[in-house]
């Protein structure tokens, strides 16, 4: 079915290197996320899993078959692009059946194929509209519905959220979520919202610079990443990542002691929400409060202890003033440990 | 940006004067194509016993419908000729990689810049041996590949996104589907644009059909109109500006019929999807 499979994957711009050696298997009905900052590779590897870039090195393979030298039309993809791409002068039903007009279709499949795949995604009375008379979110899902028409192997995602509005992007997202899990179709998501594909995704691949850091489903990702880059990118707000000094019985941590099982770390991380309130944890830091933001839920508090500021997620609305002191602290299991090339090292929830 | 008073006046004052400057001798015309024989030296711009004898008198000349067909075919032809040759150039230029494509689109700017005298006296001798002397083939052919087009339409699609490419091909369309499918009837304005500018430039050519017509075999309108002005029998000017009047009005409609376009297309466009 809809395997995807990049073995040894190379894309070189002149001498920059884009994406270095990019091994990855994408289970058939799996939705993957390619996540990292902007210029990580993520839509390169994207695009040369579409066929819109060549690769520089390396083989692609589509449902069993090796498409490296193959076109992107010969593929049997469908691709969601940032912008949409729909073409301005077409009218959405034109714009859905284009890919049947060009397979050849006759006009009472084509339509047959549009009415099914436009009733799946709410669009049925917006079939003569052009795209300039949509909203936003209208041609969003008028992309989309241009993917599934076609029935492909692959859906590819090239950050289809990230013109909608916040509140649009939630309901979208569920709505991708759910149209993928329905259709049982392998997926592969560019986004750089970590949010956005942790909250969708089976599995994510973390990018940083053309290299992958980490290939894990959301939780491992969250709970074990294996270095510093994923620690910190992975998480909203992010971890807490301090450098370690070891100072005999343990390390230093900012103004912090610590008592440490874990010889060798460079770099000790804590999320926020792992820091509460008291003195009783294995690390406790302790000092003034310089900024409070209220969450919703919860509040986030910025602790000065003197020679860093620790970040601390704590539930409700806790009356804290700025400048008042406050200690904070947090279990042996839930640190993370770094070496000095910033890769995870055993201890608490390490393997 | 708004112009104070005494500026807005002088500026207004320049429009019209140049407005003027063009109007009167086109009005000039007109009122002299339709005065009888024993006005045309008359002080009066306007006709005072107005008559269509000058109409038709061109219109019923065997001539004169030659030289229509003459340049209606050669302006044809070369009109569609420039369009298929600066699209499917350009569309290489602003689509495609190749060896050397940067130094040929020098050569094609490049051959914008040199004045077609320089060029004429070679061309000339080229469609002499040719054979193609006082054809309509020596008209066309010389003149089917424009720089401006090539040019104009490159910058143009540069600047079309390319996802709508690259949807296209995810789609199943081919390079030349992407160019006739997606591409051109978003280019509607530019080509519109285009048009407008070619047509005129080919309706209105006079001096390369001089060079290469004798015979009514190719002779356009342009050239034809002179067969007015004679030494021996005296100038017909009444017929001559009834000739002007009419080989302006397709030049007229053309502009009329694609500025709209132009205009009804950059008003209701937006390429974002």
């Amino acid at each position: 079915m809809g395997e995807v499979s990049l073995r040894r994957v190379e894309k070189l711009f002149g001498d920059v290197t884009a994406v270095a050696a990019f091994d990855l298997d994408v289970r058939n009905g799996e939705f993957l996320a390619l996540v990292g900052p902007s210029g990580c590779g993520k839509t390169t590897t994207l695009r040369m899993i579409a066929g819109l870039e060549r690769v520089s090195a390396g083989e692609v393979w589509i449902a069993g078959q090796n498409v490296t030298g193959l076109r992107a039309r010969d593929r049997d993809i469908a691709m969601v692009f940032q912008n949409y791409a729909l073409y301005p002068h077409m009218s959405v039903r034109d714009n859905v059946g284009f890919a049947l007009r060009m397979q050849g279709l006759d006009r009472a499949a084509q339509d047959e194929k549009i009415a099914h795949a436009a009733g799946i995604m709410g669009l049925g009375a917006l079939l003569d509209r052009l795209p300039r008379e949509l909203s936003g979110g209208q041609r969003q899902r008028v992309a989309v519905c241009r993917a599934i028409v076609r029935d492909p192997a692959v859906f590819l995602f090239d950050e289809p959220l990230s013109n909608l509005d916040a509140q649009l992007r939630v309901s979208a997202r569920a709505e991708i979520r759910n149209l993928q899990s329905d259709l049982g179709v392998t997926t592969v998501y560019v986004t750089h919202d970590q949010v956005e594909a942790m909250s969708m995704a089976d599995r994510i691949v973390v990018m940083h610079e053309g290299r992958v850091q980490q290939v894990a489903d959301p939780i491992t990702l969250y709970e074990r990443p294996a270095n510093t880059f994923v620690a910190a990118f992975i998480g909203s707000p992010a971890m807490n990542l301090k450098e370690a000094q070891s100072n005999g019985a343990g390390y230093r941590l900012g103004a912090a002691h610590l008592a440490s099982p874990v010889p060798g770390a460079a770099r000790i991380g804590v999320r926020p929400e792992h820091l509460i309130p008291g003195e009783g944890g294995d690390l406790t830091v302790a000092g003034d409060v310089r900024l409070v933001e209220t969450l919703g839920g919860e509040t986030l508090v910025h602790l000065n202890d003197g020679e860093t500021v620790w970040q601390a997620r704590l539930p409700g609305h806790p009356r804290l003033a700025q400048g008042e002191r406050l200690s904070v602290g947090a279990q042996a299991e839930h640190l993370h440990f770094f070496d000095g090339t910033g890769a995870r090292l055993g201890g608490a929830h390490a393997a | 940006m708004t112009l104070t008073r005494p500026w807005a006046v002088v500026a207004h004052t320049l429009c019209i004067a140049a407005c003027l400057a063009i109007l009167v001798p086109m009005l000039l015309v007109l009122g002299t194509s339709f005065k009888p024989y024993n006005e045309i030296f008359s002080p009066y711009p306007w006709p005072q016993n107005p008559t269509l004898s000058n109409y038709v008198a061109i219109l019923t000349d065997a001539d004169f419908l030659t030289y229509l067909w003459n340049s209606a075919g050669t302006t044809f032809f070369r009109v569609v000729g420039q369009l298929v040759f600066s699209v499917i150039t350009a569309y290489a230029f602003a689509r495609y990689e190749f060896r050397f494509r940067e130094p040929l689109f020098f050569v094609v700017l490049g051959a914008m810049m040199i004045p077609p005298q320089l060029t004429m006296i070679p061309n000339y001798i080229l469609i002499a041996n040719l054979g193609w002397f006082d054809t309509w083939t020596g008209i066309i052919v010389p003149n089917l590949v424009m720089p401006l087009g090539i040019f104009l339409l490159r910058q143009h699609m540069l600047a079309f996104p390319k996802e709508l490419f690259d949807a296209a091909e995810i789609d199943g369309a081919g390079s030349l589907k992407q160019l006739w499918l997606v591409l051109l009837p978003n280019l509607r304005p530019a080509l519109g644009a285009l048009t407008i500018v070619i047509f005129i430039e080919a309706w209105n050519e006079y001096f390369w059909p001089l060079l290469i017509s004798e015979s009514l075999a190719s002779e356009t309108l342009q050239i034809g109109l002179r067969k007015f002005l004679n030494e021996e029998t005296g100038d017909d000017f009444g017929r001559l500006m009834a000739g002007v009047v009419l080989v302006s009005l397709p030049s007229l409609a053309v502009f009329f019929a694609f500025q709209r376009q132009v205009l009804e297309t950059f008003v209701s466009s937006g390429l974002k999807g």
